[in-house]
């Protein structure tokens, strides 16, 4: 399973991690087993929830992040791939380490 | 959150049995710091609570925490203080585990907090409600009547 696949379904399924958008758009993920706290700005926000609705392709989030926020491709791309990279190594890799 | 201030001076000696109780789940409350929440609450509810009153729970859950966090080092915070409430509800009443979350300050950009619902009403002294900056909920564990956790 891709990155991108593992992250959406690990986001959506609110069995391993629950997620909550806070009132300043900002965002909150929360491991249930360690109750590990991984805090969202409003962009990480919004890609989580591209990934909780089924994006599935690092060119859909690219796309989806110029349509909301103003902001090039090439800056659009580099900051989608630094933060699933970011997100990979807090939902799956510090899993990993811990189990 | 750590809780640094007294709690008021035991009143009855119906206080100090209720703070006895609470006192070992004090110390079962800090498997928090290893076990999955959801294994925690199944462990505090094992054997149903005895307090039918949820603010007398809630009272004595304080002092059972802020005593073993002095004694023993142990947490004293809004979580570990819900786990012994709920425990002490449990076998009475329908009891919740909430932790939610807020927008910090500049100071502490995120603000978490742990609270009990009791038959559908938030249960909550250590941090009344502010109707401006609520928690939002992020997770909800019950205490199932019997003492085990429905996850």
């Amino acid at each position: 399973m891709s990155r991108i696949k593992e992250l959406s379904r690990l986001l959506a399924s609110d069995e391993e991690f629950t997620q909550q958008k806070l009132s300043d758009q900002t965002g909150v993920i929360l491991d249930v087993d360690s109750l590990k706290v991984f805090s969202l700005n409003p962009t990480g926000q919004f890609l989580v929830d591209c990934l909780r609705q089924g994006v599935t392709t690092e060119g859909d989030l690219v796309d989806r992040l110029i349509a909301e926020f103003d902001v090039g491709k090439d800056v659009a791309r580099t900051d989608v791939e630094a933060f699933l990279g970011e997100l990979e190594a807090c939902l799956i890799d510090g899993r990993a380490k811990t189990d | 959150m750590k809780y640094e201030q007294d709690q008021p001076r035991f009143r009855q000696p119906g206080d100090i049995l209720l703070f006895l109780r609470a006192l070992p789940l004090a110390r079962k409350a800090q498997r928090v710091r290893f076990a999955p929440l959801p294994e925690v609450v199944a462990a505090m509810g094992v054997g149903g609570g005895r307090e039918r009153d949820p603010r007398r729970a809630e009272v004595a859950a304080g002092r059972a925490c802020l005593r073993y966090g002095r004694w023993c080092g142990g947490l004293d915070t809004c979580l570990t203080r819900s786990l012994v409430a709920g425990a002490m509800l449990s076998g009475h009443h329908d009891v919740v585990l909430h932790v939610g979350f807020r927008p910090g300050s500049d100071e502490v950009p995120l603000d978490g907090h742990a609270w009990l619902t009791v038959n559908g009403e938030k249960m909550d002294t250590i941090s009344p409600d502010d109707a401006s900056r609520p928690y939002d909920g992020i997770l909800a564990v019950p205490f199932d009547a019997d003492g085990r956790s429905g996850g």
